[in-house]
């Protein structure tokens, strides 16, 4: 630098040109003149852009250098904005570009695109850079707007910009640049002012100078026009609305009883009777029934019971006779103003006068069930309040499903007036329709139906059927919620579901095995078998006995040293999902879970397996063969008086979590 | 005139000739930028600019991510989606996932969201990173309280973000046959 200083004032003499051309000295002369004014100029310029970026400081705005590119082309990373937080707010609207606080804590400077103004008076801003595709994600209150941009000056922050993002290969040879230009500029001022040639004090001077501005610009904050791009996905999400059927099927059950079929097997009418043409009755005892068109349902004639009380009265063949499940629905007019043995009484016998038969009574305005036992009648089940018609047509419908048995009255309408049950299996097979009770009263329009008391209780997962026995009562009651069908009610006598052996489940040996189950006890007296598979040697079953819910496993032909037992107490009347996990081999253990939560296990020390049991299996009463907490039993029995939904099977034994999957989905 | 006089004429001109060249450079250009800032109310859209961009696009094509009927709780649906960085702003914030969920069942969701390293795709996730793993409810609905996941820096770059849904294994039955649909925004800012 001092060289060409030097040089410049001692080359300042002009020599002549030569030829028209400039002589050396003179190339060189205006070379320096040259590079003199434009050292200048860009030293002048870089002080006009600070003086730029710094006065208006003075008037209270705030400088900042715009740090990347989003705004562009109206701001470019390194430009200095001012931002005037000073402002009035609603001046502020869809173009103005503002300044505030990003998600990261670093100021933004965006555009207003959108102005949402809500009832309460607040104001909030959609922001967007200019550059984006997308506007920024969140919306900007009015109060974090910091304030509202005002001047630019352009380039006066690319030394700060530079010197933030590591730029240092620009950065170096700019302020190298500059300060030589700065000395230049110094030296020339200096020697037009007061005739100095200052040499290397010009150098010193230059870069302090513009040391102190370029610190100055250097100590800007920055302000991020960041640029923004998303990407949008959406989801949509539905739960089954079989939850509990789908959750058992995760599990690979091996046979899945739902007993929640309508009652199968075909229904028959037996005889029908209409009584437009009176036939085929015999009296008994000394009682009457005859045809009458005093009072009909329909057509214009109807039977008429008429002369002495219960137990005389008439009877006739069915042509059929029914076993077992029948449907008796008999529509009933009892005439006012008969007091004695007001009592109507009617139903199936066989040829002893065994049977069943309804009994309402107008006097007592009560009904049951009553059951015939050569003709004499005592009562079965509770007796209802009942305040039955009179002088006007009522229905009746005695229906016996296995030896459960209900009576229900029904109103011309429809409407149910009264119902009682009773449970009983005296007499299974009946060949008479017989109407007793006192006088008079009329009935008409009879249908006796056969139903049906053996079903199949269908297993959909491996077709291994169970088959109901003894009246079992499906479709009418639930226990698992959730299931999208009904559950099967078992009345404690002789209702069974009988489970064939099958490879699948109870004839090969296998180290794993759970069993669940959703039950509804109706009374918890005596032992009452749930479940059972295999005999008094190997097997497995879950059983009430008093208020005690067990849950056992064994397997004796493998040396198995105890049962493995657990147990938890139950009340009646509530809904209960249990199951057994039985880990032979690997856990050697068997736990419970009653509603999804263990109540228990039962460890063995060896590792046998668990041996394959033949002996059939039951759902709701014991097959034959089986070994409870306190021993072996033999035959059959042990019936369960209740509800039992959604049997399942597995040859694996279910984590805690799944089970209680299960119990979730089916309460 | 002296040698030095003439010099010193000369160099007072210079100084003028720089002072008023620079000046008006200067003016020009900060009025020039003040007047496109500042009087300038539409929006520029972007398409325009092309001096530098962020962009993030993803493999769905701005369709659903994933549909999940018949779910059944305590059994996640899991899908992969890839997101791809487009821009060549190169330093770039760290990826971030935010959404929200609505309707019934959303009560009883849980969500996993993890993503790969960057340069993973759905067909090759390797490694999985978590950056958010809770109920629906909670999950972040803003940038600003999103956690930072995967960084792409290069242009090119992809990510695969894998998700998971579950009915949370304690839901009832109440829940069954409801419904829940969200909605998820990824979003990168430059540094």
């Amino acid at each position: 630098m001092t060289a060409v200083v030097g040089a410049d004032t001692e080359v300042s003499t002009a020599e002549p040109e030569v030829d028209g051309q400039p002589s050396t000295s003179t190339r060189r002369e205006r070379f320096l003149t040259v590079s003199r004014f434009m050292a200048m100029t860009a030293t002048f310029t870089a002080l006009w852009l600070m003086l730029f970026s710094l006065l208006p400081t003075l008037i209270g705005w705030d400088a900042m250098v715009v740090s990347s590119g989003s705004m562009g082309p109206v701001l470019s990373a390194g430009d200095v904005i001012h931002i005037d937080g000073d402002y009035p707010a609603e001046t502020l609207g869809s173009g103005s570009i503002v300044t505030f606080d990003g998600p990261r804590d670093m100021p933004i400077t965006h555009r207003i695109v959108a102005v949402d103004r809500t009832a309460d008076g607040s104001v909030a801003f959609q922001t967007k850079g200019d550059a984006n595709l997308v506007a920024d994600s969140a919306v900007v209150a009015a109060a974090e707007v910091n304030g509202v941009a005002r001047l630019v000056v352009p380039f006066a922050g690319l030394p700060s910009y530079w010197a933030g993002t590591g730029q240092w290969f620009k950065l170096i040879p700019f302020l190298i640049l500059m300060f030589l230009a700065a000395a230049i500029t110094i030296d020339t001022i200096a020697f037009y002012v007061a005739g100095w040639v200052l040499w290397s004090g010009g150098l010193i001077r230059g870069v302090a100078v513009l040391s102190i501005a370029m610190a100055l610009t250097m100590s800007l904050p920055s302000t991020s026009a960041a640029f923004v791009s998303t990407s949008d996905g959406s989801g949509s999400f539905e739960m089954t609305t079989t939850w509990l059927v789908d959750a058992i099927d995760q599990d690979s059950p091996v046979a899945h009883w739902r007993l929640g079929e309508p009652p199968s097997g075909a229904s028959t009418v037996v005889y029908t009777d209409d009584f437009e043409s009176f036939g085929g009755y015999t009296d008994f005892g000394s009682g009457t029934f005859v045809g009458s068109t005093a009072q009909a349902r329909s057509g214009s004639a109807s039977g008429l019971k008429t002369s002495n009380n219960d137990p005389n009265g008439g009877w006739r063949s069915l042509g059929t006779p029914v076993t077992g499940s029948f449907i008796v629905d008999v529509w009933v007019y009892r005439p006012s103003g008969f007091g004695g043995g007001s009592i109507d009484r009617l139903g199936l016998e066989d040829g002893s006068f065994n049977g069943y038969s309804a009994n309402v009574d107008h006097n007592g305005n009560s009904m049951r069930i009553d059951r015939r036992t050569g003709g004499s009648a005592s009562a079965i089940g509770s007796s209802v309040a009942f305040n039955a018609p009179e002088d006007a047509w009522y229905r009746l419908e005695l229906a016996r499903n296995g030896s459960s048995i209900t009576l229900t009255a029904y109103d011309g309408g429809g409407a149910v007036l009264a119902t009682t049950s009773a449970v009983d299996g005296t007499t299974t097979s009946f060949d008479r329709f017989v109407v007793r009770g006192g006088w008079d009263y009329y009935i008409d329009d009879l249908t006796v139906t056969q139903t049906s008391t053996v079903g199949t209780a269908v297993d959909r997962i491996a077709t291994l059927d169970g088959q109901y026995q003894g009246g079992v009562v499906t479709g009418v009651v639930d226990v698992a919620t959730g299931d999208g069908d009904t559950a099967a009610a078992f009345d404690g006598v002789d209702d069974i579901v009988l489970i064939g052996d099958s490879a699948l489940i109870n004839t090969t040996t296998r180290p794993e095995r759970t069993v669940e189950l959703w039950f509804e006890a109706n009374s918890l007296t005596g032992r009452q078998v749930l479940y059972e598979e295999g005999g008094g040697t190997n097997g497995i079953n879950i059983y009430l006995d008093g208020g005690v819910l067990y849950g056992t496993a064994w397997s004796n032909s493998t040396g198995w040293s105890n049962s493995l037992i657990v147990s938890t107490g139950v009340t009646a009347g509530t809904r209960y999902h249990v199951g057994i996990s039985l880990d032979a081999v690997t856990a050697r253990s068997l736990e419970m879970y009653v509603d999804g939560v263990s109540v228990g296990s039962a460890t063995k020390t060896d590792a046998a397996q668990w041996n394959a049991h033949t002996d059939d299996g039951a759902i709701g009463a014991l097959n034959s063969g089986t070994r409870f907490h306190d021993g072996t039993a033999g035959g059959g029995g042990f019936h369960f008086d209740g509800n039992i939904d959604e049997v399942v099977l597995y040859n694996t034994a279910l984590p805690a979590d799944r089970i209680l999957n299960h119990a979730n989905a089916g309460r | 005139m002296t040698t030095n006089d003439h010099d010193r004429r000369r160099a007072g001109a210079l100084i003028l000739g720089a002072g008023l060249v620079s000046a008006l450079a200067v003016g020009a250009l900060a009025f020039t930028a003040t007047s496109a800032a500042f009087n300038d109310t539409t929006d520029s859209a972007g398409n325009s600019f092309t001096a530098a961009s962020v962009e993030l696009t993803d493999d769905d094509f701005g369709g659903v991510n994933f549909i999940a009927t018949g779910m059944i709780p305590g059994t996640a649906v899991t899908d992969c989606i890839e997101l791809e960085y487009l821009g060549d702003v190169d330093a770039v914030e760290p990826l971030r996932i935010y959404g929200a969920f609505a309707g019934a069942l959303a009560a009883d969701l849980n969500v996993t969201v993890e993503h790969g390293a960057a340069g993973s795709t759905c067909v090759a996730p390797g490694a999985l990173t978590p950056v958010y793993s809770g109920t629906a409810a909670a999950l972040p609905t803003t940038y600003a309280a999103a956690a930072a996941g995967v960084d792409l820096d290069t242009t090119n770059t992809t990510a695969a973000y894998v998700f998971s849904v579950e009915i949370d294994a304690a839901a009832t039955n109440t829940a069954q046959g409801a419904n829940a649909t969200a909605s998820f925004t990824w979003e990168v800012q430059s540094s």
